[in-house]
């Protein structure tokens, strides 16, 4: 019977080259009188050697398409609410739909909008498509798409209230306050938002009492899910809308923005009769930014 | 690569000069691919594997803390792709699992690998080297993926246990379980030459 076994762990550790000086000792004595551990010392040696043998060095085109991959998310994540993908078009008409209805002091219409019906008609269909269809009603074009790097345009046309919507949040480079924004789009869905971690600091308003309704969810891949709801708040003629949130469960990060800090700003001052309210949803959900408009 | 410079690269990816991580890739590359490879079996799944594992990495730079170092958390997620990877093929097409030594209470082999490993020739080295690969597919994937980041990458048990998270001492059971599990499957399925009869002995 071989009694080696606790040799076998230091030979394990010995091809390592992770032994103490005493284990060292130990092991050297050892197999000095044991033919079996030496055996199995090299036994270890050549499976270690096989180990490392066929590695052939990776092909040029693994970085050259990481890099070219790279680029096609980086350009998309330029378009942030533009037409493309599935959630920016839904998003994009969200915020149409509410501030044109706003501009029209429509309410009901609004309220039509946002009813839970129209939630159903997104969960069930998952596509801009019928999305769009539910809202109809409320005569929201779709939205075109800036493809310009200037940022967060988009609020002239739709405060001029022609019901035209372009896309409303751009994704803007620079945070006024130095904050970093990120570029970092997920290709297989939404192509493209941007993450402000600065904008998770409370903000001014409590928003405790908000209600609200899920509208919706989608995975983004790797385990992202984007949530867009649109809530209630106590006054039926105050609206507000969305945020989004990404939670990226494996990393154990909390809600992170979909637009930035200086987008929040441009919104504050580009529709003054809405106002802007930030708080906790629940933990783990991040921060929602409702926008409660009213009639001007 | 100092890390020095890998803060400065990250920190320009981050500003928006996404061209910058190519340095990253650059540096990497070599390593993730062959982590992948080993796991995988096949360069097919190993490049995009690897592809992936890049891409994730340029995604979520931002939550890279930096206590670590990049390359620490680069293995760790193409480690966490493979593993993943490898389970979803699992499903798939689910392998003949051979019968290996199963732990016993302890953790270590029931039986100990067969030590009449006396290769008569380099031949019989090398054909032992060859079925290295094979052996390794036999294994669970954290085990295979010890033994890779060990072996193939040559890794420290301290940057092992960084990259996947895990204390020290885990790091040198799992690796001796690892080896000890190919060491049977090799010397059981293996030609090799046997001295005395085949009875295989139990370590109580």
């Amino acid at each position: 019977m071989r009694d080696c076994m606790k040799y076998d762990m230091l030979i394990s550790a010995r091809l390592d080259g992770e032994l103490s000086d005493e284990e060292a000792r130990e092991l050297d004595d050892h197999l000095a009188s044991c033919e079996d551990c030496r055996r199995y010392l090299r036994l270890m040696e050549d499976v270690k050697e096989g180990l490392r043998e066929n590695l052939p060095p990776p092909p040029d085109t693994l970085k050259s398409g990481v890099m070219y991959k790279i680029g096609l998310e980086k350009k998309r994540s330029k378009l942030v609410f533009g037409a493309f993908g599935r959630w920016t078009a839904v998003a994009a008409v969200i915020c149409v739909v509410i501030f044109g209805a706003v501009r029209m002091g429509g309410s009901g219409v609004m309220q039509s909008a946002a009813r839970p019906e129209s939630a159903e008609v997104y969960k069930s269909g998952g596509s801009s498509a019928s999305f769009s269809a539910s809202l109809d009603a409320a005569s929201a074009p779709a939205p075109a798409p800036t493809a310009d790097e200037a940022p967060l345009r988009a609020s002239a046309s739709m405060a001029a209230g022609d019901g035209g919507a372009e896309a409303v949040l751009t994704a803007g480079k620079s945070a006024p306050d130095g904050a970093e924004v990120e570029e970092a789009p997920s290709a297989t869905a939404d192509p493209g938002y941007v993450r402000n971690d600065a904008v998770n600091e409370p903000s001014v308003y409590e928003a405790d009492s908000l209600r609200g309704y899920e509208i919706g969810r989608s995975a983004l891949g790797d385990g992202d899910y984007a949530c867009v709801c649109i809530f209630y708040d106590a006054l039926p003629e105050k609206l507000s809308t969305v945020g989004w949130l990404e939670q990226r469960p494996e990393e154990g990060e909390l809600g992170r923005w979909l637009t930035d800090a200086e987008t929040l700003r441009t919104l504050e001052t580009e529709y003054p009769w809405n106002e802007f309210y930030y708080g906790d949803l629940s933990s783990g959900q991040g921060l929602v930014i409702v926008i409660a408009g009213e009639e001007e | 690569m100092t890390r020095e410079e890998e803060a400065k690269i990250i920190r320009a990816v981050l500003d928006g000069n996404t061209n910058a991580f190519e340095d990253l890739v650059l540096e990497y590359q070599s390593q993730v691919y062959h982590i992948a490879l080993k796991m995988t079996g096949n360069e097919e799944d190993a490049f995009d594997l690897s592809q992936e594992t890049f891409l994730k990495a340029f995604r979520t730079l931002k939550s890279f803390r930096g206590e670590s170092g990049f390359g620490s958390w680069l293995y760790r997620m193409a480690a966490n792709l493979s593993i993943d990877f490898l389970r979803k093929r699992k499903r798939r097409t689910p392998e003949q699992i051979l019968p290996l030594d199963e732990p016993d209470e302890v953790g270590r082999p029931r039986e100990l690998p067969d030590l009449r490993y006396e290769p008569q020739s380099e031949l019989e080295r090398k054909e032992l080297r060859s079925q290295v690969q094979e052996g390794l597919r036999r294994l669970p994937e954290e085990q295979r993926l010890i033994l890779i980041l060990r072996d193939v990458e040559g890794f420290s048990y301290q940057e092992i246990g960084e990259a996947l998270k895990i204390e020290l001492g885990t790091v040198k059971s799992r690796i001796f379980r690892a080896r000890a599990r190919l060491a049977s499957f090799l010397t059981e399925n293996g030609n090799f030459s046997r001295k005395s009869s085949s009875e295989e002995k139990e370590r109580r």
